[in-house]
């Protein structure tokens, strides 16, 4: 497949398209743990994938292009993020107010891999296809990844099950 | 009274968890509900995954957690006074091992490939047994679920440090070895890259990439290694976007077409690849069990000992498993009943999952704009069979060395077979993907203490490695990763390894 080379048209399909990328890589930076460089890393990814634009063989894939970059940006803020004063972090979770269990540490206390994938799959409905994509792995990780997540969340959320039982 | 316990009568958790979902028609037997209304393990991990399905499928939001910091015996939520212990055993670990080192002393070859990696290291030939297998505290409600209970810490000196490109983080899903070869799926953090695929002698130290990162292909699949060769699946997909944008509460399907596909082999000694095998617009699928997202149906591939195992064809004219052997460059073709979803040599015979029950386009929950399959089963072709036959249904992780297959089947329950008569074993033990080397079994131990248990040939009693990341041809695979508590590994930044021949 040629490159598509950055024409005048890409480029202009490129701007046209520049505010609708910059919500949804915002999105995917606050998914992916970095709600407070989202928009400066969506404004770099948009920026490096307009300068690059001639890299790109396929205009189909630069949504998910972007998104790998975003993705990238993500990684790199939480490796350089210090931790808060407070002994707390921002995660992005699911919250069920009718739940008396607190979830939300059960979700953020699953291995970084394993969240990310959740967050993407449960949180934005991304398939596991988008989401190997964003993350950089085969589509078999994201579903392994899933699944033992789930498996975890399951044994967490059981025992209060029993206590409720014991009740 | 003895009491005795029947592991196979579980209900497996992959059938609890899809009827916690309600899937379409999805409700427990009458043998099943009565078994569940019995059994305190399944009646909980039913309840657990209701549970958990409903919370996420809850709004997410961002909200403040506490940091978490925890250490890998803490994953239980076991008390203080199991913490102190288990932290003692560690201790006690460390110490033993840094007095074996000093007593052995590594024998070092000198090889450094990497500014970060420390010299080589060969094990000591007149090693004596490990003497760091320490009796761990375990406290887990799932007294029911048999696990690792003690600890192989595996001292550097029997270690080999693998080669790694600098800054790489390694995908542990792709780790294959044979011989001397280890080939590993590598993604860089800071590259807005795909993973790239590199080759590493474990004899010599040399380390070879052998396929380019990309952010327009798809990620390599179907790796497999044999001797000094690597095969594996290119294609070349793109997504179709939901308009508009989602958004962070928008649930859509995508949709995925592939465009080409093409069969690799790569001589692992020269880099040198050719294409064995391609075509162009693939068929396909819908999977129920990936909230119906679109998959292509071939290839799927597998390398033995001068045989190579490939698919191809469509769903109108049929699919068929090519055999080609290498020396003679000889092909067969045998016609297959359904796609296959994994396949691998387990010496001259050949095993693989082939989906099953197909379902017609325009039906499934929502309407799948593809056909899909309902359900799967396990094959073996024996060695010059012109036909292969089912040994067991739905499994997965499927993976095999010389007359033996270890898979998973419903909740990561490790099931195995051996040559010839292939006749399926439940071995008790969970934990996926499932792994299996020169009669030692393997498994991710996902809710115990370490990364991966191991089974030695004989042995009764499992073992967890605590940074164990694999068991493949014929070597236990370690792992490290800066910040990353050890049995909470994600993608190690350091790889060593250690022939399982030496761990007896």
């Amino acid at each position: 497949m040629d490159a598509i080379s950055a024409t005048p048209e890409a480029l202009d399909y490129f701007d046209a398209a520049y505010s609708k990328l910059f919500d949804e890589l915002c999105v995917l930076c606050r998914a992916l743990g970095a709600p407070d460089e989202a928009e400066d890393i969506a404004q770099e990814a948009l920026l490096y994938g307009r300068a690059h634009l001639r890299d790109l063989r396929d205009e189909r894939n630069l949504r998910p292009w972007l998104r790998r970059i975003a993705a990238r940006g993500a990684a790199a803020a939480r490796r350089r993020r210090l931790p808060s004063l407070d002994g707390t972090e921002t995660s992005y979770v699911p919250v069920d107010p009718e739940m008396r269990l607190d979830c939300s540490e059960a979700v953020a206390r699953l291995p970084e891999r394993e969240r990310l994938a959740m967050a993407l799959v449960y949180g934005l409905g991304y398939g596991q296809e988008e989401a190997a994509q964003v993350l950089g792995v085969a589509r078999g990780t994201v579903a392994a990844s899933l699944w033992k997540a789930r498996q975890k969340l399951a044994r967490e959320l059981a025992p209060a099950t029993r206590k409720e039982l014991e009740r | 009274m003895k009491a005795v316990r029947l592991l196979a009568h579980h209900v497996d958790e992959h059938r609890l968890s899809e009827v916690a979902e309600g899937g379409a028609g999805a409700m427990l037997t009458d043998a099943e509900q009565r078994h569940v209304a019995a059994c305190d393990r399944c009646s909980l991990l039913f309840e657990g995954h209701r549970r958990a399905l409903h919370l996420l499928s809850a709004p997410w939001q961002r909200v403040d957690v506490p940091r978490v910091s925890v250490p890998f015996w803490r994953r239980d939520r076991v008390g203080r006074w199991t913490e102190l212990a288990a932290a003692a055993a560690i201790a006690l670990t460390l110490a033993a091992t840094l007095l074996y080192s000093r007593q052995t002393g590594p024998q070092t070859i000198g090889v450094s490939t990497s500014p970060s990696a420390s010299a080589t290291s060969v094990p000591n030939a007149s090693s004596s047994p490990l003497p760091t297998t320490t009796p761990f505290v375990t406290a887990t409600p799932w007294s029911g679920l048999p696990s690792a209970t003690t600890l192989l810490v595996v001292p550097s000196a029997m270690r080999t440090n693998v080669p790694l490109p600098a800054g790489a983080e390694v995908d542990t899903a792709t780790l294959v070895a044979d011989s001397d070869w280890l080939v590993m799926g590598v993604s860089f953090p800071d590259a807005p890259t795909s993973e790239a695929l590199y080759a590493a002698n474990l004899h010599t130290g040399a380390l070879r990439k052998i396929r380019d990162s990309s952010a327009f292909d798809s990620v390599p699949t179907a790796i497999s290694v044999a001797g000094s060769q690597a095969a594996w699946a290119d294609s070349t997909c793109e997504s179709s976007w939901p308009s508009p944008m989602p958004t962070e509460q928008a649930h859509s399907l995508p949709q995925v077409r592939c465009s080409s596909w093409r069969v690799v082999l790569t001589d692992l000694e020269t880099g040198t690849s050719r294409v064995v095998a391609q075509g162009s617009n693939p068929d396909a699928i819908n999977d129920p069990q990936d909230q119906g997202s679109a998959i292509p149906i071939v290839p799927t591939v597998a390398l033995g000992d001068d045989a190579l195992a490939y698919t191809s064809g469509d769903l109108t004219h049929g699919i068929e498993l090519n055999l080609l052997t290498l020396s003679s460059g000889a092909t067969r073709a045998l016609p297959l009943d359904g796609p296959l979803e994994e396949m691998s040599w387990a010496g001259r015979d050949l095993a693989w999952v082939e989906d099953t029950d197909l379902q017609a386009a325009g039906t499934g929950p929502g309407g799948y704009a593809n056909p899909y399959y309902l359900d799967s089963q396990l094959m073996v072709l024996p060695n010059g069979a012109t036909a292969a036959h089912p040994i067991a249904d739905g499994a997965y992780f499927l993976d095999a060395d010389t007359g033996e297959i270890a898979w998973d089947e419903g909740g990561c329950e490790m099931w195995t077979a051996s040559a010839p008569g292939w006749q399926p074993a439940d071995t008790g033990y969970e934990g996926c993907p499932a792994f299996v080397s020169g009669g030692w079994l393997g498994w991710s131990d996902a809710f115990q203490n370490a990364s991966l248990a191991i089974l030695a040939p004989g042995d009764s009693e499992p073992r967890g490695v605590p940074d164990g990341v694999a068991l493949t041809g014929g070597w236990l695979i370690l792992g490290s990763q800066p910040g990353q508590p050890t049995g909470y590994l994600v993608a190690p930044t350091q790889l060593g390894v250690v022939r399982v021949s030496d761990l007896k």
